[in-house]
């Protein structure tokens, strides 16, 4: 029995130190990816743009507050927000092939920005009519996946996911539609939307993101405990104590505020909601009090990276970040995946 | 902390005062023949990737496609003007341009003729050089009135004519209504055919089946000779009008960009729709 | 509350799915210190019987009590710490240890702090110490439905007046060995006051652990009371269908089942 108490807690203070390397590695990348892009900052004027700004230059100092900084924060909100609600959707259906996009808030988001570029909308409101738009689409698929989340002794959760596949499609359709009528102008505006970026970061958006960041994220937080007796069956989690059904409620409204503002102001990105929550898994096993903070790390961290490459590769040209999350995130997923047990002693 | 407003007051007024600028990136076809109209085109630092098809702009750094421009990639190369179409973005990148204290001039886009004197107009007047500017748009004037005098004669019914873009992957696609080929069918004295739907449309032969064309106009930059390009057009290469169909090759960047050399590139086009 | 008063009591539970009825009239209750296994044939209604005695499935007719209050009037939290539940269908998951799992049969109860040491006591009590470091998803069924029930055991510890232990099928995996043992702790818990019901499909292991049997066939309750009264060869041949005989062993009872096909 010591024995065994001795490789448990080593084992548990692996998966803690684990998550406290991904902490301390999370500064040390947005440092980076602060101080590089197409305009030269150096370490020294990195340093001088907090402790002595009068010695670095005007375009500099306007560069990195205005344009640098609130990209690299939002890159890094927007995917630690897809991460978070990845682990969370993941949690809740047990299934690891489950993506945020399951529950339809990516593709109603989607429809709303498209319905914008449609009406050629999306300059209305300064702007901040195309984000509304799209987190109202996302929130209304959500709405009507809902109604759907009824008991479960009927298999509510296989009915939850079917009906999320139907509302895909229906929304699908939708977006097919409004794409094949919308003018030659609209409709490039659409492709670009629809293949995600953070180029248009502006300091509001970073903090309304913060704040959805922190409402969703403290939702699944609660329910991290929840999260974990549901990997027994929802059955046996209710006996457990588990309310599912509000349980189910809290995490699908979590994943539909993270992803809606997420896709609101960077597009729709893809892979990252789905591989950074697995990633948490392999690397600190499956108690969402790890993989929840886990996945928010390696979500932002991945889509910081990302978006670095994405402004840096073809510079002074942008790359579409859609493209750079895989090739930066599947290569390190594809080793997680090899090593003969990332978790299981 | 730094308050971000407090200096980019500073750098506005200090390009209030419009010079001539040594450093211009462009964004759109039609702006960087313009800028290069004007006897800029050293001045250019840096264009978008449409312009890349530009003789003059082949060499110079590409910021990327108008519409997914990033505002660090363009003010790495420090200009003092940024040159943009209509269509150039997000509009967030460009509002972030400015904010970093660039001066910014969106020029406006419409598929017509006229507007070309007010790109030009915008332009010159942007760049400090609206003497050059009034000569180039006396020389554009003068290219459409040889567009108006070669489709005059036209009269009764027009020349059917269907436009072919290239998309990626070789994918044709028909112009529709609402499109830059539209207006230039109709400039250049001919009519669409394919009028019943806006935008650019996957090649469907129902499309013909209401009115045959006469004349397809597709890019120079499309491969293959007429046959073989008549062949990939379901419904059309067969009938009895296919076979005396002619293939009309034109340079997209001129045809379609409404810049300085579009009227002499329709006026090319309304000549061989004339020809019985 | 009264001593000896059952802990849960069902009267008339009646469900229906589509036309077909799938629990008649059932009431059965619950006594503490008493174990009381539910028997029947396959299909005849024991598993949605659970259900709805633990809460989560709602009959059309009749009510269930739990500790004196209708059971629907609980929280799932409320509910679970009077009343652990281990069924038949337990998922394993991967990327948890088998006590970390245990550990879990605690959501209910506030204060968390003695979850690690109360389920290392559970794993060592059911022989699993030696697992307790070992991902869930790597065990065999047999080892997960040990770890399920210690999980179980975690979650009636230190319940709130005398505890509920509802179990499906509970030695569906396990050896000859394990099975006595968890049934023997399912007594020994009885033994310490708590109420409990399993569902039981090994005739010879219900006589031998049970101190009431109830015999469930086709959605009925078909007779119940003491063991001795209901362990009747006569009495299961004709629910069963299927030949039954008695062979006594020093005094002990032990029932047998041959496979034989009734005699037609």
């Amino acid at each position: 029995m010591n024995a065994a108490r001795e490789n448990d807690s080593r084992r548990r203070g692996r998966a803690h130190g684990r998550l406290w390397l991904l902490a301390s590695l999370f500064p040390l990348v947005l440092l980076a990816a602060s101080a590089l892009g197409a305009v030269n900052i150096g370490l020294a004027d990195l340093w001088n743009l907090v402790a002595a700004p009068a010695q670095v230059p005007e375009i500099v100092r306007a560069v990195f507050w205005e344009i640098r900084l609130p990209r690299v924060l939002l890159a890094a909100l927007v995917g630690a927000a897809l991460a978070l609600a990845g682990a969370g959707v993941q949690g809740l259906f047990r299934n690891p092939l489950a993506d945020p996009a399951l529950i339809g808030v990516s593709a109603g988001a989607a429809l709303g920005a498209v319905v914008c570029f449609f009406f050629g909308w999306e300059g209305l409101l300064g702007g901040w009519l195309l984000p509304l738009a799209a987190f109202v689409g996302g929130w209304l698929a959500v709405l009507v996946l809902g109604i759907f989340n009824t008991g479960f002794a009927a298999g509510g959760t296989a009915k939850l996911i079917l009906a999320g596949v139907a509302l895909n499609a229906m929304l699908g359709s939708a977006l097919g539609f409004f794409l094949f009528s919308a003018s030659d102008d609209a409709l490039r505006s659409m492709t670009f939307w629809t293949l995600g970026s953070c180029a248009s970061a502006q300091w509001p958006q970073v903090v309304v993101l913060l704040i959805f960041l922190a409402i969703g994220g403290m939702l699944l937080w609660r329910n991290a405990r929840s999260l974990d007796a549901l990997q027994f069956g929802e059955e046996q989690a209710a006996h457990l104590g588990v309310s599912v059904v509000r349980v189910r409620r809290e995490i699908i409204v979590a994943a539909a505020l993270l992803v809606g503002a997420a896709t609101a102001f960077a597009g729709t990105i893809g892979f990252i909601g789905l591989v950074a929550p697995h990633m948490a898994r392999l690397l600190l096993g499956g108690l969402h009090r790890l993989v929840l903070p886990g996945a928010l790390l390696l979500g932002a961290m991945l889509l910081v990276l990302a978006d670095l490459g994405a402004r840096t590769l073809a510079a002074p040209a942008e790359l579409a970040v859609g493209i750079l999350t895989a090739v930066i995130g599947g290569p390190f997923f594809l080793w997680l995946l090899r090593r003969p047990s990332s978790w299981s002693a | 902390m730094l308050r971000p407003a407090t200096f980019l007051a500073v750098l506005l007024t200090a390009f209030s005062a419009r010079a001539e600028p040594a450093r211009i990136v462009t964004a759109g076809a039609a702006v960087t023949e313009i800028v290069s109209g004007l006897g800029l085109g050293p001045q250019i630092v840096a264009v978008d990737t449409s312009s890349k098809n530009l003789e003059h702009a082949r060499d110079k750094p590409d910021v990327g496609y108008v519409r997914m421009l990033g505002a660090e990639g363009i003010l790495s190369q420090k200009p003092d003007l940024f040159l943009a179409s209509g269509e150039a973005g997000p509009p967030a990148v460009l509002e972030q341009i400015k904010a970093a204290g660039m001066d910014v001039v969106v020029v406006p886009n419409g598929y017509s003729l006229d507007n070309i004197d007010d790109k030009i107009r915008a332009i010159a007047a942007a760049a400090g050089r609206v003497e050059a500017g009034e000569k180039l748009i006396t020389q554009v004037e003068a290219d459409v009135q040889a567009l108006r005098a070669a489709t005059a004669a036209n009269q009764g019914e027009l020349p059917g004519v269907v436009f072919l873009l290239a998309r990626h992957g070789g994918n044709l696609m028909v112009a529709g209504t609402e499109t830059a080929a539209h207006a230039m069918i109709e400039a250049s004295g001919g009519r669409n055919v394919a009028a019943s739907f806006t935008g650019y449309k996957p090649l469907s032969a129902e499309i013909f089946a209401a009115a045959t064309p006469d004349f397809v106009i597709v890019s120079e930059s499309v491969g293959g000779d007429d046959t073989e390009l008549l062949a990939r057009v379901p419904g059309l290469g067969a009938t009895p009008a296919g076979r005396q169909l002619r293939v009309i090759r034109v340079d997209d960047a001129a045809f379609l960009g409404f810049g300085p050399r579009t009227p002499s590139a329709a006026t090319e086009v309304a000549l061989v729709l004339r020809q019985p | 509350m009264i001593p000896n008063a059952p802990s849960l009591v069902a009267e008339g539970i009646t469900l229906s799915r589509d036309t077909r009825r799938i629990l008649d009239r059932v009431s059965l209750a619950v006594t503490p210190g008493k174990f009381l296994a539910v028997i029947g044939p396959n299909g005849a209604g024991k598993t949605t019987l659970l259900s709805v005695l633990s809460g989560l499935l709602k009959a059309d007719d009749g009510r269930v009590m739990l500790n004196g209050r209708e059971i629907s009037g609980y929280s799932p939290a409320e509910r679970a710490r009077h009343c652990a539940v281990m069924r038949q269908d337990n998922a394993r998951p991967s990327g948890m240890t088998v006590l970390e799992a245990v550990e879990l049969g605690r959501l209910a109860h506030n204060a968390a702090d003695d979850a690690r040491p109360l389920a290392r006591q559970m794993l060592w009590q059911m022989d699993l110490s030696d697992l307790a470091d070992r991902d869930c998803s790597r065990l065999s069924g047999g080892e997960w439905q040990r770890v399920a029930f210690a999980r179980t055991m975690a979650q009636l510890s230190g319940a709130e007046a005398s505890g509920l232990l509802l179990l499906d099928e509970p030695i569906s995996s396990l050896d000859p060995l394990h099975q006595h043992q968890l049934l023997g702790e399912a007594r020994r818990l009885a033994r310490d006051g708590h109420g409990v019901l399993a569902i039981l499909h090994d005739l010879n292991l219900t006589a031998h652990y049970a101190d009431e049997v109830a015999l469930l066939a086709a959605g009925r309750i078909h007779s119940s009371g003491p063991a001795s009264e209901i362990m009747q060869p006569s009495v299961l041949s004709e629910i069963y269908g299927c030949r039954m005989t008695e062979i006594r062993d020093g005094g002990q009872r032990a029932l047998v089942s041959l496979p034989l096909p009734s005699v037609g």
